[in-house]
């Protein structure tokens, strides 16, 4: 026997009772929408802030440079004139000259340690560090001179 | 006969809609404008802080193959707003470095001067200063601020550098 219900009293699309959004799901989209704008903005700062680490860090390089060019004909003119100790570098006196803890390029402070290894030689490490945003970044690169008049 | 009626929208259903609607079109727009102008200033710093720095090491490297007393001027304690150096190829000597414009420039021999940096970044107080004694242990300290082409002049885009290095002749 074939059903002779009325088919669109089961057809449930039929009914015109539809729920809108609850509070949930509001919540819960806007919630998602701040966390990818976050993460986005995170991302995109982040990013900033690597590309100006990266150019403080090349700059960084160029004055670790100048100190090894420094440091090189101060040896030559006197390999004594480097004694053990903690030296920033200055050009006031129209030679490059030692002076005493460190010394300020531009926003880089720089820090020279010389320490003696034996007679004809000596171990410099040269710091560089730079404030960037809230925090400090640094730069260490070290080398041995040599007294090559000996 | 069904009972097909659905109640419409009401016009503060549809205002409040709207308001959603342009707050968040707002937001979305003010956030993609910074994420541009974050952007553009990223490329801005980069160009400027790489071209920097492939500037001094090009002038570091003149300086690394002019022989010990190859340097005309600036004289020992003196400085200048340009380098002069004897090579040891006498077709390129005497090679002359200066700045032109917002360009540095290098001629040799006397002839055409050749840029050195780069169109899209401006040079300024170019300064090389011999720090050694007498021509014997010269060494050149040099100085230059970069800054970008701005012509547009967006805030943006504005951005400069101070690049400060030495180098010392090492050809014996």
């Amino acid at each position: 026997m074939s059903d002779l219900t009325p088919k669109i009293i089961k057809d449930p699309s039929r009914c015109s009772h539809r729920q809108g959004l609850t509070l949930i799901d509001a919540v819960l989209a806007l919630t998602l929408l701040a966390v990818l704008v976050t993460f986005s903005a995170s991302a995109l700062f982040l990013s900033q802030e690597a590309i100006i680490s990266s150019g403080n860090r090349s700059t960084a390089n160029l004055v670790v440079q100048e100190a090894v060019s420094a440091l090189g004909v101060i040896s030559q003119e006197s390999f004594t004139a480097l004694g053990s100790g903690t030296y920033g570098l200055s050009s006031q006196s129209g030679h490059y000259t030692l002076v005493a803890n460190s010394d300020q390029s531009d926003i880089f402070t720089r820090q020279i340690i010389i320490t003696d290894v034996d007679d004809f030689s000596k171990s410099v490490v040269i710091n560089i560090s730079w404030p960037q945003g809230q925090q400090w970044k640094s730069l260490q690169s070290s080398y041995v001179i040599y007294n090559w008049a000996l | 006969m069904m009972n097909n009626s659905r109640p419409a929208f009401t016009l503060l259903e549809i205002i409040l809609y709207l308001f959603i609607f342009a707050v968040i079109g707002l937001a979305v727009f003010s956030f993609s404008q910074m994420a541009f102008s974050v952007n553009a200033h990223s490329q801005i710093v980069a160009e400027v802080d790489s071209d920097g720095s492939a500037l001094m090491q090009r002038l570091i490297g003149y300086i690394h193959r002019t022989p010990s007393n190859g340097i005309n001027y600036p004289l020992a304690m003196a400085s200048s707003d340009s380098l002069s150096i004897t090579t040891t190829d006498s077709a390129t000597t005497p090679v002359v470095i200066s700045l032109q414009s917002g360009v540095v420039v290098v001629s040799e021999a006397g002839g055409e001067p050749v840029a050195m940096s780069s169109n899209r970044v401006r040079v300024s107080d170019l300064q090389f200063q011999n720090l050694g004694t007498s021509g014997v242990n010269d060494i050149i300290r040099i100085s230059f601020r970069l800054a970008n082409n701005n012509q547009g002049n967006r805030a943006e885009f504005d951005y400069s550098r101070s690049f400060t290095s030495a180098a010392s002749p090492l050809l014996r």
